[in-house]
């Protein structure tokens, strides 16, 4: 074979190699971030609440998650188990300690699970579900927090 | 509250290991072309088999892990073709009837095949999860098969073989898929031990003394493989891959150091007490002090002829067929790199290069993807595994390093090592299958779609849900103070911690990047490698 013939058909093979790498980083490129995927916890997403002016943050201020803000869900378990939605790494919080919800009228109640060392509004042990709000400050163990708007 | 998931990318997938194949099958037919001036005889039946392989392959994907990387497949079915190609090219270069291309397509099948099983029966790796220390044992028992007298092979100075009547095999390669498994499974459960802190020295933070019982094993066994069975390489793959699974696991770059140090040491013992190894660093450092001799198989021919093969290539290769790598000792298995070098060019091997970079990447990504620590680590070491093979391999045959005798990753001849790697592949597939599947919904107002886990139809849900659970226990219903609380009673459905996890570190939103539940606290604990996204 002619040398001006295999010395085209080498740079021609060498091309399609690297044609097929610059496929390959394409595809990598389009592949990059993937598909944004509207959940079904989305609809109630928070910023339907920020709009409405409920709470949508729970604040940690204290205890090992300090400085944490975290976005709020429906219903919230708090305590040790990993079944919770808020788990805590405190060893003054029971595995179910409490559990904060959000009523239908936008209102946020929390609940105390029978927790060992109980769940604290404003200083106060809770005995029944209360009413809590922006202003309060929940502490479970040694971890205080409280919504924000 | 959006969760990322990925299209099934199918014509892009097949267009893609279209196009790999085709790589070595130009290849072949170029082979022909310049070797003979027409094209092979009986070509058309090798492209109807070489193209049905990867059309069998990638419809299995299809159904079984329609969700995989689009690129994995491609990348692999490139390297292979080209393996296949160069030795089908360095057969011709003999005048007996030599064979060892069908042998190793043979081989390709057997892979493929392994390939095809592990992606329908072994969808959720995790089940390998269990049992740490029994798969630890399995493989230092593989890796120090070869010493079994009656059963191992010496073979060139390395006792890296087992001999099955005519077949030999190399346990090591099997050891690589299984001490992979093992690291993960173990490092998943204990790497909050490991990353404890100790004493500063020169300002590196150094692991705490007691932690390093399990390092120290494996150390142990890879000195014990270097040693006895004169192989270099696979120790260095085997403490390497231990090394870099414990970098991943613990983010501490100080165990690597360590590390390193402590491999350095062990070389520089074993140097004194085996001539093999300090034969390969001389031959490496001074090779024209080592003229050839009467056995090419025990000198520095293999190195020498492998520059000057790689000289005559330059740039662009001298051509497929056209240069002579058969000059070469083990021009087809140890020395592939060189050969395709020689014939293809420096731009042929950069595109290699690449090529395994490329492989290795995707693999890291799924692994960066998965919210689980086991699978998360699982496929950093597989990853690994391609990358430091082709790196002491190719940087051996290049004289970047001392040469070991490794396999070049899919592309060198050697039947045990090829189905392994399919099967190593095989792994990250499914890995990346279920990193990237979508989040499934479970219906909010009922418990059917929890309790539906059970159901093998929607066993793939549990590998994403249970995962973020943690410990493994979906309750449907929680009985609390003797009340019920149902997953979403009030219509709005919990936030599942799956969700809740990716927010954490996927979504651009402020608040949620604070780590959005305390679940996701939890999980980011758990997965170093999930600080830095994608």
């Amino acid at each position: 074979m002619a040398e001006f013939t295999v010395l085209v058909l080498k740079i021609a093979f060498l091309a399609i190699v690297w044609l097929f790498i610059v496929f390959i980083a394409s595809v990598v490129n389009s592949d990059m971030v993937g598909r944004r995927q509207r959940t079904q916890a989305s609809v109630d997403s928070a910023w339907a609440r920020k709009r409405k002016n409920e709470p949508w943050v729970l604040a940690i201020d204290s205890g090992a998650h300090a400085g944490d803000r975290l976005q709020l869900v429906p219903k919230v378990r708090i305590g040790r188990s990993d079944a919770c939605e808020l788990v805590l790494s405190d060893d003054y919080v029971s595995s179910m300690h409490a559990i904060l919800s959000r009523q239908d009228n936008g209102t946020w109640v929390i609940r105390d699970l029978g927790s060992t060392n109980g769940t604290y509004v404003n200083g106060n042990r809770l005995q029944d579900p209360t009413i809590v709000g922006p202003a309060d400050i929940i502490r479970v163990g040694e971890v205080q927090m409280r919504l924000e708007l | 509250m959006d969760a990322r998931s990925f299209r099934r990318r199918s014509i892009v997938s097949f267009v893609g290991i279209f196009f790999g194949q085709s790589i070595g099958f130009l290849s072949y037919l170029l082979i022909g072309l310049f070797r003979n001036n027409a094209l092979p005889v009986g070509w058309v039946g090798v492209a109807v088999i070489w193209y049905s392989v990867g059309v069998v392959v990638f419809l299995g994907a299809r159904i079984a892990i329609p969700y995989v990387d689009p690129v994995i497949l491609p990348i692999v079915f490139a390297l292979t073709g080209l393996g296949l190609a160069m030795i089908h090219r360095i057969d011709l270069a003999f005048p007996d009837d030599r064979a060892d291309m069908p042998s190793q397509f043979i081989a390709v099948v057997v892979g493929v095949v392994a390939l095809l099983v592990i992606i329908f029966f072994l969808k959720d790796p995790r089940r390998l999860k269990g049992f740490p220390y029994l798969l630890a044992l399995l493989g230092c028992f593989l890796l120090l098969l070869p010493l079994v007298p009656g059963l191992g092979r010496e073979i060139n100075g390395a006792r890296i073989w087992i001999g099955l009547g005519p077949f030999s095999f190399q346990p090591a390669e099997v050891a690589k898929l299984v001490l992979a498994a093992s690291f993960a499974a173990y490092l998943a459960d204990n790497k909050e031990v490991l990353a404890g802190a100790g004493r500063k020295v020169l300002g590196v933070e150094l692991p705490r003394l007691r932690d390093l019982g399990p390092v120290a094993l494996v150390w142990g066994v890879s000195v014990l493989v270097m040693v006895t069975q004169t192989d270099f390489g696979t120790a260095l793959l085997f403490f390497g891959l231990f090394l870099a699974m414990v970098y991943v696991a613990t983010g501490k770059g100080s165990w690597v150091i360590v590390g390193l140090g402590l491999f350095l040491a062990a070389g520089t013992v074993a140097v004194q007490f085996t001539s093999h190894i300090q034969r390969r660093i001389d031959y490496w450092l001074r090779p024209f002090d080592f003229p050839p001799g009467s056995d090419p198989y025990h000198d520095a021919t293999q190195i020498i002829q492998a520059q000057f093969g790689m000289s005559s290539g330059g740039l662009i290769g001298t051509g497929w067929g056209l240069g002579r790598p058969t000059l070469v000792p083990f021009a087809s298995s140890d020395m592939i790199a060189t050969s395709l070098a020689e014939e293809i060019g420096i731009v042929g091997l950069m595109a290699i290069i690449i090529l395994y970079g490329l492989l290795a990447f995707r693999g890291l990504k799924a692994a960066l993807m998965a919210t689980e620590p086991f699978l998360k680590l699982f496929g950093a070491g597989l990853s690994f595994v391609f990358l430091l093979q082709s790196f002491i391999v190719i940087g051996g045959a290049t004289r970047l390093l001392p040469l070991t005798g490794l396999i070049t990753p899919f592309l060198s001849q050697g039947g045990s090592a090829m189905m392994v790697n399919w099967m190593l592949v095989a792994l990250i597939l499914v890995i990346s299958h279920q990193t990237r599947r979508p989040v499934i919904e479970l219906d909010p107002t009922s418990t059917a779609g929890v309790t539906g886990l059970e159901d093998e139809a929607t066993q793939e849900i549990s590998v994403k849900v249970l995962a973020q659970i943690g410990s493994g226990v979906i309750q449907p219903v929680q009985q609390i103070n003797g009340e019920q609380i149902r997953l979403g009673t009030d219509g709005a459905p919990l936030v599942k911690p799956s969700e809740v996890y990716q927010i954490s570190y996927r979504s651009p939103e402020p608040v949620s990047e604070a780590a959005a539940l305390g679940v996701a606290r939890h999980h980011d604990e758990d997965t170093y490698f999930g600080r830095g996204t994608d």
